[in-house]
């Protein structure tokens, strides 16, 4: 399975890539952020994409929507610090098969993947 | 005075952190207003105390709204969140419904709502970071004050018998409705203070090596 992180924080990337090698997953690409991520996008052709929200440049939402348009069969897993209902429903109603908040939980993440793969 | 520079990963790690904090505020703020609050990625640096009213006067030419609660514990000094004047009758006027602009002239009930504002962002900044750095801190209850200047950031940390030489600041700006509004939030912290929650952070960034 292959598995784009777009976070514009490294450290965020980092927790990210340490949970996914240790659930056995192997990180394609990383983004910092949207438009890097719908570069790398169409660049890996990912099975699954984690996705940050707030990210300079082009953000999460906007991305997600331009990845989308372009390739529908890609699983968008959002992994945001904005946990507002609103955000979240903007999100599933775009086509992120998961929401998962910040600080993630390792179990949570895990288990997402294995639903979106 | 001495100067604390933070390293770029240090720099990255904290905006994180506080990111997870600034979500946390924007989602409260969301359930009162019932609006979707748009975020942008915060701005986080330590600065010397010294430096802190030139931004004041700089960057905010109005008054400015201060809310500022004293920490006691891990992290102890103050946490003071700054408005700018504009940016606290916004405020009001989404809370009440109102049109932009309605709100001039503060009220008491005004402050009121302001000051439960200020400890819903406090409360989820400075709590986000004594979390996820495993720092413990009481506060005292939140007060408001207005035309935030050098004299009131030292009355913040009165009683606190070490000295203050560095803050830490997380500068946040969102939107709601289109219409900005910008906090600034400055922990004035005591020196072993500072230094823990640097040690804390370094310690998260190694056990991710």
């Amino acid at each position: 399975m292959k598995i784009l992180v777009v976070d514009d924080s490294l450290f965020q990337r980092k927790i990210l890539r340490g949970i996914l090698e240790k659930g056995g997953y192997e990180v394609a690409g990383e983004a910092v952020n949207g438009r890097e991520g719908i570069e790398k996008a169409v660049e890996i052709d990912p099975d699954v994409i984690i996705m940050d929200i707030i990210m300079p440049d082009i953000n999460g939402i906007d991305a997600l929507k331009k990845i989308l348009a372009t390739n529908p069969g890609t699983r968008v897993i959002v992994c945001s610090s904005d946990i507002q209902e609103k955000r979240i429903k903007e999100a599933i109603e775009l086509g992120a098969v998961y929401y998962i908040t910040k600080p993630v939980d390792e179990e949570e993440l895990l288990k997402a993947i294995q639903t979106a793969g | 005075m001495t100067k604390i520079k933070l390293t770029e990963e240090q720099k990255d790690a904290i905006t994180e952190i506080a990111n997870i904090g600034v979500g946390k505020a924007a989602n409260s703020l969301s359930k009162m207003t019932r609006k979707l609050i748009e975020l942008e990625v915060p701005y986080v640096d330590v600065i010397l105390i010294d430096e802190v009213p030139k931004i004041i006067t700089e960057r905010y030419h109005d008054l400015v709204v201060g809310v500022y609660q004293t920490m006691r514990g891990d992290l102890t000094g103050s946490v003071v969140l700054m408005f700018p004047r504009e940016s606290s009758t916004r405020l009001i006027d989404i809370l009440k419904g109102n049109v932009f602009g309605t709100t001039d002239v503060l009220t008491k009930d005004d402050h009121e709502i302001l000051v439960e504002i200020g400890n819903i962002l406090i409360g989820s900044c400075a709590g986000s970071l004594s979390n996820f750095l495993g720092l413990g801190v009481d506060y005292t209850i939140p007060r408001i004050a207005f035309n935030v200047s050098s004299s009131f950031l030292d009355f913040t940390v009165v009683g606190i018998p070490q000295k203050i030489e560095n803050a830490l600041t997380i500068y946040a700006k969102f939107k709601v409705s289109d219409t900005e509004i910008i906090g600034h939030l400055i922990l004035l912290l005591v020196q072993d203070s500072i230094d823990l929650l640097i040690k804390r952070v370094d310690e998260r960034i190694k056990e991710l090596e």
